[in-house]
């Protein structure tokens, strides 16, 4: 079952979700719709995986909530992807 | 805490390079499903959700004289096999997806730019194992269940359950859900060399693409047989200038890749 952040009303056409099924050898992160407009925000480096649809389109009061959930957020990823937890940089530490 | 930057982290797009925009066209009548079957619009995307009326528009392709192949075609609906030829014959692609976006997502769909990178809907076949998949670009994609594994906290898909949501990029299985770019990369080579030219430019050897497949397939160095996992590490990061095929083919083995496709990935 995806993790789906709770947002305020004005906030209620917008889904921020950590889903069940990623491409695991990228940033753990967490997926931002908007109508047909989808954003990957890194839950490491704290920045956006894909230079488009540009970053700036997002409501400043979404990020803020992004933020203040983030170890919410990756708690949630790390239970579903143990094998690239958001603590390890590349995945590969425990192996080297 | 890390400060939050609005920047991406590439300076390339993956903007897809579809532009050529679709006319959704729903059918509702015998009278439009004459009209689709004699249509010569290429751009158009009709949509039937109604089994007598797909019957009714295969009975026109049938009768239709021109050569030439018309728009796309949508069946929301568990087609018959024998409905499909006379329909082939007359459209460029006929998909059927019983499970589809809703509508207002599917006209949305198809008008984008980037509809090839999303899905439009699909098929699930429980005897075979597999789902069938259409992109926007009407080019299907065949999945096995495999391709969607349990969740480190134990969530399944439930097969039965399939639908498609976020305007095609999420594939739902019940309460598990799955972004569609994990299929586009494991089974669209079109998508998967676009990610190699943008967002892995600069990963772009053969030991950042087996260390790809490898996390993608959830496995540590550990798991590859005879194959030392400090040779593989070396081979990961472009240490050993050229693998012996042995080891490259017991590698392409455990990643369950032809040994020749491995530097696609």
């Amino acid at each position: 079952m995806p993790y789906v952040l709770t947002l305020p009303n004005a906030l209620k056409r917008w889904k921020v979700k950590i889903l069940d099924n990623e491409l695991l050898f990228e940033e753990p992160h967490v997926t931002i719709v908007f109508k047909t407009e989808l954003w990957r925000f890194g839950l490491r480096s704290r920045t956006f995986l894909d230079d488009y649809p540009r970053p700036d389109k997002l409501p400043q009061m979404l990020m803020a909530e992004i933020i203040a959930n983030v170890a919410t957020l990756c708690d949630e990823w790390n239970k579903r992807f143990p094998t690239n937890p958001v603590s390890q940089d590349n995945g590969d530490k425990a192996e080297r | 805490m890390t400060p939050i930057v609005f920047d991406a982290q590439t300076e390339s797009s993956t903007k897809p390079t579809v532009v050529d925009v679709l006319v959704p066209r729903w059918v509702d009548s015998s009278q439009q499903a004459s009209k689709a079957a004699q249509s010569e619009d290429t751009k158009t995307v009709w949509i039937i959700k109604k089994p007598n009326l797909a019957d009714c528009l295969a009975h026109h392709a049938a009768e239709a004289h021109s050569s030439r192949k018309t728009g796309y075609l949508v069946l929301l609906l568990n087609a018959r096999s024998a409905l499909l030829p006379p329909l082939a014959k007359r459209f460029r692609a006929v998909a059927c997806i019983p499970s589809a976006l809703p509508k207002h997502e599917l006209d949305a769909v198809l008008r984008v730019a980037d509809r090839e990178d999303r899905f439009i809907g699909g098929m699930v076949d429980e005897h075979s194992q597999t789902l069938t998949l259409w992109r926007g670009n009407f080019h299907p994609v065949v999945v096995p269940f495999e391709a969607f594994p349990a969740t480190g906290n134990g969530v399944r898909p439930q097969f039965n359950r399939f639908s498609v949501t976020d305007y095609g990029r999420t594939l739902k299985f019940g309460e598990y859900e799955s972004a569609a770019d994990v299929v586009l990369f494991e089974y669209a080579p079109d998508f998967r060399r676009r990610l190699k030219q943008t967002r892995f430019a600069k990963e772009q050897s053969l030991g950042a693409s087996i260390r790809r497949l490898r996390k993608q397939r959830r496995l540590t160095l550990n798991d590859f047989g005879d194959v030392d996992p400090k040779t593989l590490a070396r081979i990961e990061h472009g240490k050993v200038q050229r693998p012996r095929s042995e080891t490259l083919k017991q590698i392409a083995k455990t990643l369950r890749v032809p040994q020749d496709e491995l530097r696609s990935y």
